[in-house]
């Protein structure tokens, strides 16, 4: 009998794949999604809500480690080797990959940032609308012009120091400084009816794993419309090994995967879609060094990086502390700085993520002075008085990221692992030493004092951020100098498409996951036109 | 009705049963103990100290040795908590490094159970919300 040839393989279930498994189904292809992880049940396999000193035993005993059941993307282990600057690289085999412990942070790229970019933001508007139409996104209509307004539920305000903040950023401004503080965006309804998920109930644990499947994952909106259709095929537990291609050596005729019984199998597609994650994609084609005549390929990689600066508002000491959860730590944002102020002395721009409140699991602030009922006087109130500042902002791109093949290290079956190679330019410590500079004078405007700060960046101090890698696939119009055309198919391979953040061409400061989806989409509506014209 | 012997004889079938150290030694667990109630008062209440116990005996939170060292020390010196707090930024001795050990395991279990949480913190969220209301004050 001969093997079935499937329209569209997608690797990767993350944000990316699932969207792109959901399109295609949609425009009636048949479509083949390919994850290493299993399904994970929300409630079951992760429930922050349970007491950690009653559970705490059985979980030990079953081998965890943290006292709260969480999903994590950081107990897969030796699955990337790290040079330099304490790279770190996320990764949660499961169906859904990262949507499920992601933060749920959802920012369009604005026009300012598309400028770096081959497509423009009007191409890619559409499909951030019809994103958070289906994510189910919440958040105020801000009207800044390069952090756009999309279709949002209510939003969710900010704690008491976090407000605070924000009369620190209007003083900024003041100071004619770019500045906005506002309220951050979230694909989590918090409105009934909205989206076919359960409403937000406000208990905090969005990047634990949302237990009620309130949050938007992969999981729980895209792959099960697209099973509905009745063309999606699932391939739980399967690791691809192996790009199969055909005969000519120019088109992709499959991919070999290996299964959790340790089975090999082909699987046969006219069309491949990549969505393993920027470092995986990668890997994957490099392994082969596939789609690679640009030689761009593991090049141009960038990520989120920052560090912490943490005030306190002795103002706000007799507020109510008493349910500080919310939409989890991050409330709000501090933006809109060096979208246009060229006096800068760094290239690319920054956030910054601000917190606060009282979160026993999680307190922020872990240490005071002394012992006895002073000592926990004072943990109470500066955790009641603090907020806090994550600076996100753009990494570099430079000759000093990459991703490449680890020479000796290989993966269970074989494969070589990825080797992520971190060091810090010196235009990044300079815009993290803007960052203290800037956190600090917020928290002083505010009428806060400035309860820790690294005072200065250094190599040592800077964290990378281990979720937002991008760009090892750039996109491009010329293939010299790039890896996919505007429609994220290779410029080599004519049917084979990237759908994950590998293909970002430049990085702002904003969370990827909604122009990873929004892209995808894009891409897959673009493929779906090319089948219907008999182009696969 | 039941008389006050059979009372006492269903509690004790009903009470928690104790707790037997599994990393640390029963004097051992008992000076803990007191030491970690001295440092965040109300932890012994809190069982803070079966808490750290069960994580050392499963090689999560920090190691056995650790512990027994510092104990072993605190048993010998009994220095005054004063005077470990006043150098803990910069510990020289076995007795001040393990305050600051004893300390942040203190400060983590504490927050984690339900009397450090609602006694301590006077947190009650964990619970259903129909909306989050967000700061309703007015401040400074």
């Amino acid at each position: 009998m001969a093997q079935e040839v499937l329209d569209v393989l997608v690797v990767g279930s993350g944000p990316g794949g699932g969207i792109a498994a959901y399109s295609l189904c949609q425009q009636g292809l048949k479509v083949g999604l390919i994850e290493a992880g299993k399904r994970l049940v929300p409630g079951r396999d992760y429930n922050g809500h349970g007491s950690p000193h009653k559970d705490w035993e059985k979980r030990l005993a079953a081998g965890f480690k943290t006292p709260v059941s969480k999903v994590t993307d950081y107990q897969e282990k030796d699955h990337f080797t790290g040079v330099g600057d304490n790279p770190r690289h996320g990764m949660l085999k499961a169906l859904g990959g990262r949507s499920l412990c992601w933060a749920g942070h959802t920012l369009r790229f604005g026009p300012g940032d598309f400028a770096q970019w081959p497509i423009a933001y009007d191409e890619v508007a559409p499909y951030y609308a019809r994103a958070e139409r289906l994510m189910g996104v919440s958040g105020f209509r801000d009207g800044l012009w390069n952090l756009p307004d999309g279709e949002f539920l209510p939003g969710v305000p900010l704690r008491c120091s976090e407000k605070m903040l924000g009369k620190g950023a209007a003083k900024l401004r003041g100071k004619h400084r770019e500045a906005a503080f506002v309220s951050i965006r979230k694909a989590i309804p918090t409105k009934s009816g909205a989206v076919p998920r359960a409403t937000c109930h406000f208990c905090g644990h969005c990047m634990a794993g949302c237990e009620v499947d309130s949050k938007y994952t992969s999981a729980n909106t895209p792959i099960p419309m697209a099973l509905r259709t009745g063309r999606l095929s699932l391939f739980l537990q399967s690791t691809v090994t192996r790009i199969v291609m055909a005969k000519d050596g120019h088109r992709v005729q499959g991919v070999e995967i290996v299964k959790a019984d340790g089975g090999r199998e082909e699987l046969r597609c006219r069309a491949l879609v990549l969505a393993c994650s920027t470092v995986e994609t990668a890997r994957l084609l490099l392994t082969q060094n596939l789609a690679n005549s640009s030689g761009q390929i593991g090049r141009n990689l960038t990520s989120h990086f920052g560090l912490t600066v943490v005030g306190l508002f002795p103002q706000v000491r007799g507020r109510d502390a008493s349910n500080d959860d919310g939409w989890d730590y991050y409330h709000s944002l501090l933006t809109g700085l060096y979208w246009k102020d060229k006096s800068k002395k760094f290239e690319g721009t920054y956030q910054v993520q601000c917190g606060a409140g009282v979160h026993p699991k999680k307190l922020a602030i872990k240490w005071a002075p002394g012992f006895g009922e002073s000592l926990k006087a004072q943990l109470k109130d500066w955790n009641v008085t603090h907020a806090g500042m994550n600076m996100q902002g753009m990494l570099l791109i430079s000759k000093n990221k990459y991703v490449d093949l680890d020479p000796v290290k290989k993966d269970g079956h074989g494969v070589p692992l990825p080797r992520i190679h971190l060091h810090y330019d010196d235009s990044d410590i300079a815009m993290a030493n803007d960052v203290i500079e800037t956190c600090e004078e917020t928290i002083r405007l505010g009428g806060g004092t400035v309860h820790s700060s690294p005072g200065k960046a250094t190599r040592e101090n800077l964290v990378i951020d281990s979720n937002h890698w991008v760009g090892t696939a750039r996109m491009g119009t010329d293939k010299r100098t790039s890896v996919v055309d505007t429609e994220c198919r290779s410029h080599d391979i004519p049917n084979l498409f990237l759908g994950d953040a590998s293909v970002f061409p430049a990085y702002p400061e904003k969370n990827p996951t909604l122009t990873n989806i929004a892209l995808s989409w894009r891409m897959a509506e673009k493929l779906a036109a090319r089948a219907r014209r008999g182009e696969l | 009705m039941l008389d006050r012997r059979d009372f006492i004889a269903l509690s004790a079938l009903f009470a928690a049963p104790a707790y037997a150290a599994r990393a640390l030694t029963e004097t051992e667990f008992a000076a803990a103990e007191e030491f970690v109630e001295l440092i965040l008062p109300g932890s012994k209440a809190a069982r803070v100290m079966r808490y750290i116990d069960l994580g050392l005996a499963y090689g999560v939170g920090g190691d056995v040795a650790s512990w027994q060292r510092g104990l072993a020390a605190w048993s010998n010196q009994k220095v005054p908590m004063e005077q470990l707090a006043a150098n803990e930024l910069k510990p020289s001795t076995e007795l001040e490094r393990f305050f600051g050990l004893a300390k942040r395991a203190a400060i983590e279990a504490y927050a984690l159970s339900e009397e450090g949480q609602k006694e301590w913190l006077g947190y009650r969220g964990g619970v259903h919300l129909e909306s989050f209301p967000g700061c309703t004050e007015e401040h400074g």
